[in-house]
């Protein structure tokens, strides 16, 4: 009888192991994909900013057309030297980008955030 | 009844094991289509961001997001995602440009079942353009 407790308890333990190993694994796939979705969102961020940046324009309602182009139906707000465009509602949880762009009539700061949710 | 008991224990740990190994295999088995997924969008990603940084006059002659805004054939545009997007090895379905002067499809393909489409914003011969490439199963 105590023997066959003994397997039990054991056998029921390396299962409590092996599981709580397999649960510590997953969530390492689904945040990886995540990373790769939060990239690609900063990538297009960065657009955002370039584009400024070649056109020689810091100019907020470029920068609000760019956004509502790159990131249909999502919320966040675009900025240029502490003014500010809302765009839709915000959300929980969000990504940014800021730049600080020099020209002959002195310097502005770009900021694009997107909300994730 | 000793040997009863732990042949009973016996059974239940086999149980357990066997159920065990059919949750991990069917788990890998999802993870496993998950993950080439989750590579070929990180692939996709990653390509994508380096067509855009090529500039005109180096390698195949992009001009996405070309501060010097040369003008560049379209032609060579084409072959040169073409090239960066061989058909059968890569995904990408289409490549259309919404410029400012006109729509451009680079890469017309054929539809798939699940698509998924990204998009960037570039500089084709010198006008801005929301670049939507289409990735499909």
């Amino acid at each position: 009888m105590q023997n066959g407790i003994y397997y039990l308890t054991e056998a029921s333990l390396s299962l409590l192991l092996m599981s709580s190993f397999l649960i510590m694994v997953q969530p390492q796939q689904e945040n990886q994909a995540e990373k790769i979705s939060d990239l690609y969102i900063t990538q297009c961020l960065h657009d955002v900013l370039k584009a400024r940046f070649i056109e020689r324009n810091p100019s907020i309602t470029e920068m609000e057309t760019d956004f509502r182009r790159l990131f249909p139906g999502k919320s966040g707000f675009v900025e240029v030297n502490n003014a500010r465009v809302f765009i839709g509602k915000p959300g929980k949880q969000a990504i940014s980008a800021s730049a600080v762009y020099y020209s002959l009539y002195g310097k502005s700061t770009l900021k694009v955030l997107v909300y994730k949710e | 009844m000793q040997s009863l008991d732990f042949s009973i224990a016996f059974l239940l740990m086999l149980v357990m094991v066997v159920l065990f190994a059919a949750h991990t295999f069917t788990g890998l088995k999802k993870s496993e289509r998950e993950l080439s997924g989750f590579q070929q969008k990180r692939l996709s990603v990653m390509l994508l961001d380096g067509l855009l940084k090529r500039k005109a006059g180096s390698g195949m002659g992009l001009a996405l997001f070309d501060s010097k805004k040369r003008h560049v054939q379209e032609n060579r545009l084409t072959a040169s995602i073409e090239n960066s997007f061989p058909e059968g090895e890569f995904k990408l379905s289409g490549l259309k440009a919404e410029c400012d002067n006109g729509q451009f499809e680079y890469v017309p393909r054929k539809e798939g079942k699940e698509c998924e489409v990204l998009s960037r914003l570039a500089y084709v011969n010198g006008k801005k353009c929301l670049l939507k490439a289409r990735f499909c199963d």
